[in-house]
């Protein structure tokens, strides 16, 4: 089960961008564990071998030319003509482009994917990109930056507050993830067109639970540690086919 | 008064990220001579829009404007050119200034055989591994340069990694034919 955890994270670990703590558990775990150890040496090899394969030099004429060309633009071109939230603006053009150009990777099994992202979020230092526990705050965040408006609900009344928001990728498409809490548990709630990837039913993997349905055109997936009948209670609550036991 | 564009605090801040312009630029475009196109054309976009930059990392701001640039160039590239891979050329060169590095046969073909794997890749993967692998970006950084969330950079990223691992498991010769839809 450990095992299932850690792996997810070893890329982190090699990339420097897991929290201290969450960075002591896995060089702990990798000194107990020969699998996941051979695992993060593979990484680490896979790495290297890019490195050297592919560090291509520009040609040795590259920076003189270029600073020539800058120098001689120079006294041509008024200053500031490129604005910047002009370039920034091209550049998400550009990225949408890139993919329209180039295409996209078959799809795989959601149920892998949804954990995976689960787990390096929630080992990541600073996790959400809009806290607010109003839901007037988090569905109008994720208007702005995602192609589609995902389902944002409160179920504070049914014991699960809203925490916030962010944005990740399933079957490489921009997904919605609304964040929820329990205890000391977080819950993700994952949100996609279901047209890129079928949602898993309900599902285990990596030592978290997963419940997933189709709503009004949405894939929608509750990922957390949290246990499987709690999980379903907050499922009933999103999907408004039954009231919190609480509400009488 | 008319700023005069720092040119100096320009080339000072950005000319040490040439080689990692380049690299983005060459491995998204394929080739040797549309990656120079595209990095000279970015740095005089970046040069004039020097003075508007605010962001955390110049590096970052840089590849995000060669990136729009090499897909430019990549815009309008004919679409019956396929550019001619010059990465073997490039290396026979490199082995050439290092023949210790590259000393035995069986070497080269593997590193050859990974280029190959990384050229064949989908480009929101290749440049994921090359920001991270060659140039060591922070998924901070490489969110910045992708204009995309860091959960997004970590998703690609753990692909890529696995789309290459996959491609370098198969044998080297292609098994075309066996069932392959």
């Amino acid at each position: 089960m450990i095992c299932e955890t850690i792996r997810p994270l070893l890329p982190l670990l090699q990339d420097g961008e897991l929290a201290p703590p969450e960075a002591a558990q896995v060089a702990r775990h990798l000194q107990e564990c020969p699998a996941c150890a051979q695992e993060a040496a593979r990484l680490a090899r896979g790495t290297a071998l890019l490195r050297q394969a592919a560090m291509l030099d520009p040609p040795p004429g590259l920076r003189q030319r270029i600073q020539a060309a800058i120098r001689a633009d120079r006294s041509r071109i008024p200053a500031g003509r490129l604005a910047w939230p002009a370039a920034m603006a091209a550049g998400v053009v550009a990225g949408a482009m890139l993919m329209q150009l180039l295409g996209t990777a078959p799809r795989t099994d959601a149920t892998a994917e949804l954990a995976a992202a689960h787990l390096r979020w929630l080992a990541q230092a600073a996790p959400i990109q809009v806290a607010s526990a109003d839901q007037h705050t988090v569905k109008p965040w994720f208007s702005g930056r995602i192609g589609f408006a995902p389902p944002v609900r409160d179920a504070a009344d049914a014991g699960f507050p809203l925490i916030g928001g962010r944005l990740d990728e399933i079957a490489e498409r921009p997904a919605a993830v609304v964040l929820y809490a329990r205890r000391q548990h977080r819950i993700a709630l994952f949100v996609w067109p279901a047209r890129d990837a079928p949602p898993p039913a309900i599902a285990t993997a990596r030592g978290l639970n997963l419940i997933g349905w189709i709503q009004d055109g949405f894939a929608l997936a509750l990922v957390s540690d949290l246990n499987v009948g709690e999980l379903q209670t907050l499922a009933q609550r999103l999907r408004g086919a039954g009231r919190p036991a609480s509400a009488q | 008064m008319l700023s005069r564009r720092p040119t100096a605090r320009f080339e000072a801040e950005m000319l040490p990220h040439l080689p990692a312009a380049w690299r983005l630029a060459r491995w998204l475009t394929g080739s040797a001579t549309d990656a120079d196109d595209a990095v000279q054309e970015a740095m005089l976009k970046a040069c004039h829009a020097f003075d508007q930059w605010r962001g955390i990392s110049a590096r970052a701001w840089l590849l995000a404007i060669v990136r729009t640039a090499a897909i430019d160039v990549l815009r309008r590239r004919p679409a019956n050119l396929v550019p001619f891979d010059q990465a073997e050329t490039e290396m026979a060169r490199l082995a050439a200034q290092q023949p210790d590095a590259l000393a035995t046969l069986a070497a080269r073909r593997e590193l050859a055989r990974v280029r190959t794997a990384l050229a064949g890749l989908p480009a929101h993967q290749r440049e994921v591994l090359v920001l991270r692998e060659l140039e060591g970006l922070s998924y901070r950084e490489i969110a910045e340069a992708l204009a995309v969330p860091e959960g997004t950079v970590m998703s690609r990223l753990s692909r890529a990694r696995d789309a290459l691992a996959a491609q370098l498991r198969e044998p080297p010769v292609s098994r075309r034919g066996e069932g392959e839809a």
